[in-house]
């Protein structure tokens, strides 16, 4: 059975459709992508999985659970984590209580053991902890904005652009990460434009074009099908 | 030990508090006690305004029923325990009725709303003069053994207030209200519950607000209702922003302005709610965040300082 299960959802703003019967599922410690371009809907997509945009039809599943309808606050208790696009950190608070808030469905004390295993695995954090997160470089914040995802301790990590606007070196770093957070079982829906980046985080991914899944299959595949460069280059055919 | 910290600074002004209190004469021991006790007051609404970042106007009303509650047990022979449990728990059940009707509104709308339900419960104690005698207000029986108590209890609560600001501030509660103040979508983007935060955070600042009411109640012996009437709320809306929302030591720092200036200079009412708007006008333009926010940003400048 999957993790997370996507069937025939739509999302309509006012008459305008974002989402159209996407379907798609990710299993159990898996790392699956969506691509696409800009207003294809992945952004949607993400929200509409946390609870943050009403869906029209179709249902969301975890672990066979209906969560359709259900607050963002218990996705997170039940291993659902954002990581939004833009890294979106609160940057007049300092990155450990950014950090820190990532956990905040959880005890005070279960938050700081989470926040150990962060430092540990990036001592430079905790160098720099009492810095404001608005000081810190865009790769910085990446890390910090996954961090904070990762303090939710969940099962499945939603990742919106993680690379947008970072240099290559930044990328570099984002993918080390990430590629840690797949050694300790946590599935990943990975919604990027970055498509080297996703073929090598990703083994399955699907296309997004206008609202609807156009292909899916293996994500190396997938990166030089002609549905992707549809869904990139915008050709009517 | 870097945790402790901050208690020891709030044990040693409550210290000094106390000996100040103790030591002057009687009418500078007035303003003192009206201080701290607007301290209590006005650290509750600082949860709520300060932490969460929601211009609550309504903190006198709580004021006031926590006044009213303790008064009216006490009438009614009660002992100052049951005065005092009464007078949190119905200011704390005026928040969260407030809180559920008002809690899913933002900004300026909910700033409206508390103002508006201050104006009824104003209106509520003018009026209902069968409970409250009206405009002529009620004679609060002494609940304390001596009057030397009150040296004591005031300053004593006037600290357990910043320090349960202190400790909110570092608790999960605390840190979900910053992030509602700071950005209430990424706030629930994140999973923070935020109708729920606000709710309870509103509860807590009515409750200490409440308690605040005890304390005026037994201290002046009489009450009346335009001891809390909306102005009540806006004005300790006011000390909190003069003092630096959501710094612990705000609230008594901006008390210290807003009640003790026009005290000290014995100012008619009118001339005295001048002033504090001319003192909030000035030191909203000098330092936007508050006296406190201001000490905050000279400190970062000093040399070798760390956060």
């Amino acid at each position: 059975m999957a993790l997370l299960d996507i069937a025939g959802v739509s999302v309509r703003f006012g008459n305008v459709p974002a989402l159209r019967g996407v379907s798609l599922s990710v299993d159990a410690g898996e790392a699956v992508a969506v691509l696409g371009a800009n207003g294809a809907g992945k952004t949607t997509l993400l929200r509409a999985i946390m609870g943050r945009v009403p869906i029209d039809t179709g249902t969301l599943t975890l672990d066979g659970a209906a969560i359709g309808g259900m607050r963002t606050s218990g996705l997170v208790d039940r291993g659902l984590s954002l990581c939004p696009e833009g890294r979106q950190l609160f940057p007049a608070m300092s990155v450990e209580d950014n950090l820190l808030l990532g956990a905040n469905r959880a005890a005070i004390r279960v938050a700081r053991a989470r926040l150990a295993t962060i430092y540990e695995r990036f001592p430079w954090l905790r160098e720099r902890r009492r810095v404001l997160a608005g000081a810190f470089s865009g790769g910085e914040q990446q890390i910090v904005a996954i961090g904070r995802a990762l303090m939710a301790a969940p099962r499945l990590l939603l990742l919106d652009e993680p690379s947008s606007g970072l240099s290559p070196v930044a990328i570099g770093r984002v993918r080390e990460l990430l590629g840690q957070v797949r050694e300790t079982g946590t599935a990943i829906l990975l919604v990027e434009q970055n498509v080297q980046l996703a073929a090598v985080m990703t083994g399955r991914g699907y296309v997004l074009n206008r609202g609807t899944i156009a292909a899916s299959g293996e994500t190396a595949a997938l990166v030089d099908s002609e549905a992707l460069a549809d869904a990139y280059l915008g050709g009517t055919a | 030990m870097k945790g402790a910290w901050p208690y020891v600074g709030i044990a040693v002004v409550t210290l000094a508090m106390w000996a100040l209190l103790v030591s002057v004469n009687a009418f500078y021991a007035g303003v003192l006690a009206s201080i701290l006790i607007w301290t209590v007051a006005t650290s509750g609404l600082n949860v709520i305004a300060g932490l969460g970042g929601y211009p609550s106007l309504v903190q006198g009303a709580f004021y006031g029923i926590g006044a009213y509650a303790s008064a009216l047990a006490l009438i009614h022979g009660q002992n100052l325990w049951v005065a005092t449990l009464l007078a949190v728990v119905s200011a704390g059940l005026a928040g969260l009725l407030i809180g559920l009707v008002f809690a899913r509104t933002r900004g300026q709308y909910f700033g409206m709303g508390t103002l508006f339900f201050g104006v009824v419960v104003a209106l509520v104690l003018t009026n209902w003069t069968g409970l409250t005698q009206g405009p002529l207000g009620l004679m609060v029986p002494f609940g304390f053994a001596t009057n030397d108590q009150l040296d004591w209890i005031v300053p004593l609560s006037a600290g357990a207030s910043l320090a349960l600001v202190q400790a909110l501030g570092t608790s999960r509660l605390g840190l979900r209200l910053v992030t509602v103040r700071a950005d209430e979508d990424l706030a629930e983007h994140i999973g923070v519950p935020t109708a729920r935060t606000k709710l309870a955070g509103l509860v807590i600042s009515a409750m200490i607000g409440g308690f605040a009411g005890m304390l005026i109640a037994q201290y002046n012996g009489t009450i009346s209702p335009d001891l809390f009437d909306q102005t009540v709320g806006f004005v300790m809306f006011v000390a909190v922003a003069v003092g630096g929302a959501g710094r612990v030591l705000g609230p008594l720092v901006g008390s210290a302005f807003i009640v003790g200036v026009p005290d000290v200079l014995n100012l008619p009412s009118g001339i005295g709610l001048l002033v504090v708007g001319v003192i909030f006008v000035v030191i909203v333009i000098v330092v936007p965040d508050g006296l406190m926010g201001g000490v905050d940003a000279i400190r970062r400048r000093l040399p070798g300082f760390r956060a």
